[in-house]
């Protein structure tokens, strides 16, 4: 079963978007970059959902390029969400290399989707949105 | 002949009518030609014999040595012939076949004859061949030769004209020693041309027989000369004489010869040319003498004087004809000059005689016609006696009538008729009567008379002392033009001084008025200007100003400048100004005539400069006080004004900025901006916007919004004016809208925070709601689900409605609160009342009661202000701790302070407090919009309050509202607090 890291401060999205995946993935949780960071490493998940806005100075920008800056963790699809939806943020996102970008309120549903069809059985490439 | 008698007495004509010269020649030439015709003819027989001499001796030298080759051949062949016919193997080999074969053969065959063509052949009794040198070997059976050898057994020679060519043929016995008989014989057969040997030197030879016949060889077709030689033969050829011819072509003989008559013939044309030449150099050389007299005979002969002279000739006969001849010449010409002498000298004196005469007629008549006047004289009876062609030219259409003896009056009146006179037109009868009186009476009157082609003729009329009348004619047209422009000039000036707006004067240097204009002469109170004329200025202005006017005068001629001075008229400023202008008349020489001077009222143009020069202050006031900077550029485009507002907002003083040309101007407010806004130049503010063209009656201007780091951030808006004044070109201005930026930048981010924050609780709601629609959840689950989208729900509802307090209250600016003086202590009493703790938690400390606490305030807004501090108070203290209130002074301010034991703030935290959605725990642990303290502080300072916070990390967090006391005024305090109420 693939892996799914959710990284947010907020207990209520985590929880949220924990029962859209639980039926297909295990899912991990982390309240900010350093859990999540261990995590990563520790666990070696497929796919990462990420919030831009987390306290601690580092944004979800900033930390998604840096996973994927890794080579080994380069493979992991990478699904920002955030309550900006501005065109600048979407790009910034892409720019960082991120799979996917869900603004709020987002669909857990779609999240899920995403997820299934970007890491199908098969799949040990990376996944493609 | 009677055409020779004929011919020959034309040439004798022809010959005696030449002249000495040509006879001689002809004589001379004749002798000549006929000397040298016998001469050739008898050189030519001479040639002639000796060469016919010459090649009969050749052709005969040439005809022996043919014949003797021509023996020799035969006699060698005869001998062959015979040695083999009288050899007994021959016999012998006749009578054996074998023989034949081995002997005969082979030895014919082998034989060379001399002559081509010829054959050998032995045969035997019957003329059969034995054998042969020809192939195939003749037969002679039949041959009579053979037959008479064979009979006679002796040889036998004779010539065999056959088909063939002729040949000679010989037959020889041969013999058998034993018998003697005749066995066969030996028969050779010559042809005759074969004997004839080719010869290129001879034109040809030939054979003959006998009979004289042609036996072999050609006879030439033309003449020749020819020889025969005899050929002496061998003795067995006895029988066949023959004789050989030789030829030779005379032409080619003669040839020689005719060269020779060529030569000779050409040599006769030379000679020929140089003998005619010879006789004509001789003739003339004899015939030039008698020439010469001739001539010089015929010369005087012809002119009738010894003019002719001859030539000396030496001392022959010519000789003494010549100096006889010009000795007689000579003493004829000397008497001929004499008589020459003597009629020239008469003739001389009477040409002296008649060209003096001519010479003074000529003076008379040319004096006459030279005088530009028209002149006329007139004899007593009135009759014209002489006239020049000036005179004429005047009276062009009566110049027909004009001829001496003419009376005068029919001149004048057929003049007349013809249009002549223009005051004669339409009263001719009336105007000759008075025109003949005139003329008559000749007193030297002037008289002006306009003819009809327009012309004027002035005339003076004398009478002579002998009676003559004399007439001048002059014509005055041009003059009178120039009389007339000259009056009609002097009109314009007049008219144009006249209907000058000013006054006009000309003084001389006693500064007595020459000209003065109508407007002067009105204004010194005279009806025109030829009253004032004359007069000087005491005459015409009161003793003060005379004298004023008399010493300018004199200032102006000493200093020799004009002078312009701008001065108020009698009666002081109020009544008008005037301005003069005086200037120096100065003559060529440099001395002074006068002054000259105009003066004008110039009040109206000193009004208004006075109202332009209010105006100027008007505007300068307003641009001193405006708080939009001004920079005005003149003509040039340099900076010519820089208003204080401008060096305010840019920094850049007025003396740095002026006089600066517009591109420098440009670059150096350019200089003080950031890059990203950065002055781009005037230029581009002068174009107008081309979108924006199309709409009608609105004026676009550009505008550009430029950033100044100078000092200060300055956000400023430019626009350019241009300006169709002559001093000011255009004006750039300036405005400040920096205030205007930020509170659009603010706006801007505040909205977009708002968004964000209200994404956050949407984003539960809609994503817990979706599961719930799509998945089956425990009914556990379900709830809490529900729980949780409430309390989103609850929080959104509380940003939306915080959010529009504070944009009411912001917008509001205080204007709809209810301010009345309000008990603080009451207030907070309540505030208390009305506020619940969380569970669990116990109620806030009251103060002590200690008496009211007045102070000025809207109940409502304060009351939310401070259940906002309360409830932060209990929400960021989660571990619990009691929560203080109490009322402090400071001075006349009045505060609520209120005190936690919660998390704290560290000093960053606490600068970020009032920030909209501002909260110091960002774990979502601690519910809230990050709103409040932004509404706190907003009615707080609406309130003329402010707030005093005082936080430390894990200690716990203190906020003061101060408030500002009611005005302590007796009225005030006497009113009841409702009354007081404003606003809704």
């Amino acid at each position: 079963m693939k892996r799914i890291l959710i990284v947010d401060d907020q207990s209520n999205i985590r929880w949220m978007i924990r029962l859209a995946l639980r039926e297909h993935f295990a899912v991990d949780e982390a309240d900010n970059p350093q859990a999540a960071w261990g995590m990563i490493k520790k666990r070696r998940p497929d796919g990462i959902v990420l919030d831009v806005l987390m306290p601690g100075g580092t944004d979800g920008f900033q930390f998604c390029k840096r996973i994927k800056g890794e080579p080994e963790l380069a493979s992991i699809n990478i699904v920002l969400v955030t309550a900006c939806g501005e065109d600048n943020d979407r790009e910034r996102g892409r720019l960082a290399g991120a799979n996917g970008y869900f603004v709020k309120p987002l669909s857990p549903l779609a999240l899920a989707n995403h997820f299934r069809s970007a890491l199908k059985d098969d799949a040990g490439a990376p996944g493609t949105t | 002949m009677n055409a020779a008698k004929t011919f020959l007495s034309v040439l004798t004509n022809r010959y005696l009518q030449l002249d000495l010269r040509g006879k001689l020649t002809v004589a001379l030439i004749g002798g000549t030609l006929m000397l040298g015709m016998v001469v050739t003819i008898t050189a030519y027989v001479a040639a002639r014999h000796q060469n016919t001499t010459q090649s009969q001796m050749l052709l005969e030298a040439r005809g022996k040595l043919e014949m003797r080759e021509i023996e020799l051949t035969l006699s060698g062949m005869v001998d062959l012939a015979e040695s083999i016919a009288t050899n007994t193997v021959t016999a012998n080999a006749l009578a054996d076949s074998r023989g034949r074969e081995i002997y005969l053969t082979p030895l014919l065959r082998n034989q060379k004859l001399a002559v081509p063509g010829a054959s050998l052949t032995v045969v035997d009794y019957r003329g059969r061949p034995a054998a042969s040198s020809a192939d195939p070997a003749p037969d002679y059976t039949r041959d009579a030769d053979f037959a008479a050898m064979m009979a006679s057994g002796k040889p036998r020679a004779g010539i065999l004209r056959g088909p063939g060519p002729a040949a000679l043929q010989l037959a020889l016995p041969i013999r058998y020693r034993l018998t003697e008989q005749t066995e066969g014989g030996v028969m050779m057969r010559i042809p005759l041309a074969g004997l004839l040997a080719p010869s290129n030197a001879i034109d040809g030879h030939w054979l003959k027989d006998a009979g004289g016949q042609l036996a072999a060889g050609e006879i030439p077709e033309h003449a020749h000369f020819s020889v025969d030689v005899p050929l002496s033969l061998p003795s067995s050829l006895a029988g066949v004489p023959l004789t050989l011819s030789v030829a030779h072509d005379r032409a080619d003989a003669m040839r020689s010869v005719q060269i020779l008559m060529g030569v000779f013939l050409l040599i006769g044309v030379f000679v020929v040319a140089a003998v005619v030449a010879f006789a004509r150099a001789g003739a003339r050389f004899i015939t030039a003498p008698l020439g010469d007299i001739a001539l010089a005979a015929e010369q005087i002969a012809a002119s009738g004087r010894p003019v002719a002279r001859l030539p000396d000739r030496g001392k022959d006969e010519f000789g003494r004809i010549a100096v006889a001849f010009n000795t007689m010449v000579d003493r004829l010409a000397e008497s001929y000059a004499e008589l020459e002498n003597r009629v020239a000298e008469r003739t001389r004196d009477y040409e002296e005689s008649r060209h003096e005469a001519e010479k003074a007629s000529n003076l008379l008549r040319e004096a006459v016609q030279s005088i530009a006047l028209g002149f006329t004289i007139y004899d007593e009876n009135d009759r014209l006696v002489l006239c020049n062609d000036a005179y004429l030219s005047f009276y062009e259409a009566s110049r027909d009538l004009i001829v001496p003896g003419a009376s005068f009056e029919d001149i004048v009146r057929r003049g007349a008729e013809r249009g002549q006179y223009v005051e004669a037109a339409g009263r001719v009868d009336e105007w000759v009567a008075q025109r003949v009186a005139q003329h008559q009476g000749a007193r030297g009157e002037v008289i002006e008379q306009q003819l009809g082609d327009g012309r004027w003729l002035m005339i003076v009329e004398h009478r002579t002392p002998s009676g003559y009348i004399v007439g001048n004619r002059i014509d005055i047209t041009e003059l009178k033009a120039a009389t007339e422009a000259l009056r009609q000039r002097e009109l314009y000036l007049r008219a144009t001084l006249d209907n000058l707006p000013f006054f006009f004067w000309l003084k001389d240097a006693d500064s007595r008025f020459l000209a003065v204009n109508q407007v002067f002469a009105t204004a010194c109170g005279r009806s025109g200007p030829e009253e004032v004329v004359g007069l000087t200025d005491h005459d015409v202005w009161p003793p003060d100003l005379a004298l004023r006017y008399r010493t300018d005068d004199l200032e102006v001629m000493a200093s020799r400048h004009e002078r312009s001075v701008e001065e108020p008229v009698a009666g002081g400023a109020d009544a008008g100004w005037i301005e003069t202008y005086k200037k120096p008349v100065i003559a060529p020489d440099g001395s002074i005539l006068g002054t000259v001077g105009f003066a004008r009222d110039i009040s109206d143009r000193r009004r208004a400069e006075a109202r332009a020069h209010e105006h100027a202050e008007q505007l300068n006031a307003i641009f001193d006080l405006s708080p939009d900077g001004f920079v005005s550029f003149d003509g040039a485009r340099c900076v010519k004004y820089v208003s204080p507002a401008f060096s305010r907002l840019t920094g850049l003083e007025a003396q740095a900025c002026i006089g600066l040309e517009e591109a420098v101007f440009a670059e150096r407010l350019a200089a003080l901006c950031i890059p990203e806004a950065r002055f781009a130049g005037v230029a581009p503010l002068r174009q107008p916007r081309k979108i924006e063209r199309h709409t009608p009656g609105a004026t676009h201007e550009r505008r550009q919004t430029i950033e100044i780091t100078g000092p200060g951030r300055r956000v400023l808006e430019v626009g350019l004016r241009e300006s169709r004044a002559e001093t000011v070109s255009q004006i750039l201005y300036l405005r400040d809208i920096t205030h205007e930026s930020e509170v659009d930048q603010l706006k801007s981010e505040f909205l977009s925070t708002a968004a964000h924050e209200l994404r956050t609780p949407m984003a539960s709601i809609y994503g817990f709601a979706e599961l719930m629609l799509a998945q089956e959840f425990e009914p556990e689950e379900q709830r809490e689900f529900l729980a949780t989208i409430f309390r989103q729900s609850e929080l959104m509802i509380s940003i939306i409605n915080e959010l529009l307090d504070l944009a009411r209250i912001e917008a509001r600016r205080g204007k709809d609160f209810n301010i009345q003086r309000i008990d603080l202590r009451e207030l907070l009493r309540e505030v208390l009342g009305g506020f619940k703790s969380p569970d669990g938690r116990p109620s806030p400390q009251e103060p002590a009661p200690n008496g009211p606490r007045w102070v000025r305030g809207d109940r409502k807004k304060l009351t939310q202000a401070i259940g906002n501090v309360l409830s932060n108070a209990y929400k960021y203290s989660p571990a619990g701790g009691t929560v203080g209130i109490d009322l402090p002074e400071s001075g006349e301010q009045l505060g609520i302070r209120i005190t936690d034991h919660g998390i704290g703030m560290t000093p960053e935290q606490l600068d970020r407090v009032f920030e909209r959605f501002y909260r110091a725990d960002s774990s979502g642990k601690i519910p809230g919009t990050g709103l409040g303290m932004s509404i706190v502080k907003e009615i707080v300072e609406l309130h003329g309050g402010h707030i005093e916070l005082d936080s430390k990390v894990g200690a716990g967090t203190t906020v003061t509202i101060w408030l500002q006391p009611p005005a302590a005024t007796p009225d005030e305090a006497a009113t009841p607090p409702t009354a007081q109420k404003e606003g809704p």
